[in-house]
């Protein structure tokens, strides 16, 4: 899987003394994190690393402290989470976030609708614009035979599934996910990373992620990202990070890696 | 769902009719009621946002219509058009500022405009006459018959029913109900949340403005209290007895509280006692309100229609 280098292809985000005080607490703090395009790009660490205040800081959920994010060349920091999402610039939340008394059609509808500028048009029917692309895409994720369901009720599973299929009805060139498999049983799990790949095959999809489970790490990611207590502590190939020994006294624990965390 | 819409129709055509002068009135009333429940549904139903100011609005539309009667002397139409330009008007400034808050603070700031408003209309007394209020609002003679207002507001409401129809079908409409369920996730959809709450404020704006506008000619007088918070009240109160998210329910909740207003009164004094112990039944056993409670019992299946599906 790791074919990209260490120098390779056009940067597609990049953040340059990105930092976050949360009064005291510097929850990131100076991060420099290049994402490639067309790569699957993890972000790891411990609990508390500063992994999901960073996705944070990139999507426009919160303003940076100091530093700036620049996504395909353009500043993008302090821009509204709604603007960020426009330039192409998706993301999935930890815990589930979706639209309760929904249904699982119209939650991804909205995306679409939202996508092609229709978000505040009075004079249309919405139940049968984009009919198709949202069929395509709950059948992608598997949803389709819940189409009608309202959100609320769709098992954990399913609701992460809902979560994601909303951020691919705005057909972003960057996806951020955010533990996309927490909470999931395992045939759920490998479910999820069989479709992030189809995902970056068949659409050229970037993805920066952050997962738990090491094995979902390694299979997925050609570039890891390190974080510890705020500090992007490694950047590299899969397995340089796995040698790497300051990782491994921080995060993966002193012993050899064993499997998942 | 259209069947039942013809139906209504011929129903409060033919209540026309067959009422008396008194009925007529209470029919009357009911209707013009509706718009204005249907512009706090608008907001709290579909969009979840608490208004406890929609009666700013109902009352700047009764007064700019008044206004430009009286102190003018402008013909009918043209009142009943900035009447309605000036609620959409002051809309838009006062939710300017009130959609950049959420929850227990724009239901605060709701109540400021709507108390504002009443002190303007009720201390400038040079202009708006105060707490005399405005009268002698005569509808033009074509309108001067009781049935003849009757109809003539029963189309603009049946009209108005319509495009709220159309609005809550809409792909905005979906958008406000994705603000009402998740406003943080909507946000990374790439919604811009204060705008279409702004865009839900003005048409509940429009809503109340048209009720205001058919009010004044209705009573043929007008107070400031038509735009305090208790006549603000009215609307959360009609709102919320009908069933606020679901398409039906403005009508239900206006007819009904109409109803009791005109017939309980009747019989006594104490009637907003009972109005209140209603209240409390249904805010406690009937949180969808009467149409939510019809929707529940009435149909067991999955495809309700969306006259008393919640949207």
């Amino acid at each position: 899987m790791p074919s990209l280098g260490e120098r390779s292809v056009s940067e597609i985000l990049q953040t340059r003394g990105l930092t976050k005080n949360f009064g005291g607490l510097a929850a990131v703090m100076d991060v420099n994190l290049v994402v490639n395009q067309g790569t699957t790009h993890a972000v790891i660490g411990p609990n508390g690393a500063g992994k999901t205040t960073l996705f944070n800081l990139i999507t426009g959920y919160l303003d940076p402290s100091q530093g700036s994010v620049f996504f395909k060349g353009k500043e993008i920091t302090r821009l509204p989470a709604h603007a960020i999402c426009r330039l192409g610039i998706a993301r999935s939340f930890q815990l589930t976030n979706i639209y309760p008394k929904l249904t699982v059609f119209e939650s991804v509808q909205m995306s679409l609708l939202s996508l092609n500028g229709l978000s505040g048009n009075l004079f249309r029917q919405s139940s049968s614009l984009f009919k198709k692309e949202t069929e395509g895409i709950l059948d992608m994720v598997g949803l389709i035979d819940q189409k009608t369901s309202v959100a609320d009720v769709l098992s954990h599973g399913d609701k992460k599934r809902l979560e994601l299929a909303i951020t691919l009805g705005n057909k972003p060139t960057l996806l951020l996910m955010d533990e996309p498999t927490a909470g999931m049983g395992p045939d759920e799990t490998w479910a999820i990373v069989d479709l992030i790949h189809k995902l970056r095959k068949d659409e050229g999809l970037t993805v920066l992620f952050t997962e738990h489970d090491m094995d979902v790490v390694f299979d997925i990611a050609d570039r890891i990202s390190v974080l510890h207590q705020g500090v992007l502590i490694c950047d590299g190939l899969p397995e340089e990070v796995q040698k790497d020994e300051r990782v491994r006294a921080s995060y993966l624990g002193t012993a050899s890696y064993s499997g998942s965390y | 769902m259209r069947l039942l819409g013809v139906i209504l129709c011929f129903f409060w055509i033919i209540l026309g009719v067959v009422v008396g002068d008194f009925w007529l009135h209470v029919a009357t009333k009911c209707l013009i009621m509706t718009l204005f429940a249907m512009s706090f549904s608008l907001l709290y139903g579909q969009t979840g946002l608490l208004s406890f100011g929609q009666a700013a609005f109902f009352g700047v539309g009764a007064y700019g219509f008044a206004l430009s009667l009286t102190r003018f002397g402008l013909p009918f139409v043209p009142c009943l058009i900035i009447g309605l330009i000036s609620s959409v008007l002051w809309a838009w400034i006062t939710g300017y500022i009130c959609v950049r808050l959420s929850g227990i603070y724009f239901a605060i700031m709701t109540v400021v405009v709507t108390q504002m408003t009443f002190y303007i209309l009720f201390q400038w007394y040079g202009f708006t006459g105060g707490d005399d209020g405005i009268q002698g609002l005569l509808p033009p003679s074509f309108l001067g018959d009781p049935h003849a207002y009757y109809y003539y507001t029963l189309i603009i409401v049946a009209s108005a029913y319509f495009a709220y129809h159309k609005i809550l079908s809409s792909p905005f409409g979906l958008s406000l109900r994705c603000i009402r369920e998740n406003m943080v996730r909507i946000e990374f959809v790439g919604i811009n949340v204060r705008r279409h709450r702004l865009g839900a404020f003005i048409l509940a704006g429009f809503f109340a403005g048209l009720a205001g506008i058919l009010y004044a000619p209705f009573t043929r007088t007008i107070a400031p209290q038509m735009a305090n918070w208790h006549s603000s009240g009215n609307a959360v109160f009609m709102g919320i007895l009908g069933g606020p998210s679901y398409l039906l329910g403005p009508s239900v909740g206006a007819g009904v509280w109409v109803f009791l207003d005109a017939f309980v009164s009747g019989y006594t004094v104490y009637w907003p006692l009972i109005i209140g112990m209603i209240v409390f039944f249904i805010v406690f056993f009937m949180p969808g309100g009467l149409t939510g409670l019809v929707s529940t019992y009435l149909t067991s299946s999955r495809e309700k229609p969306i006259i008393i599906r919640e949207v």
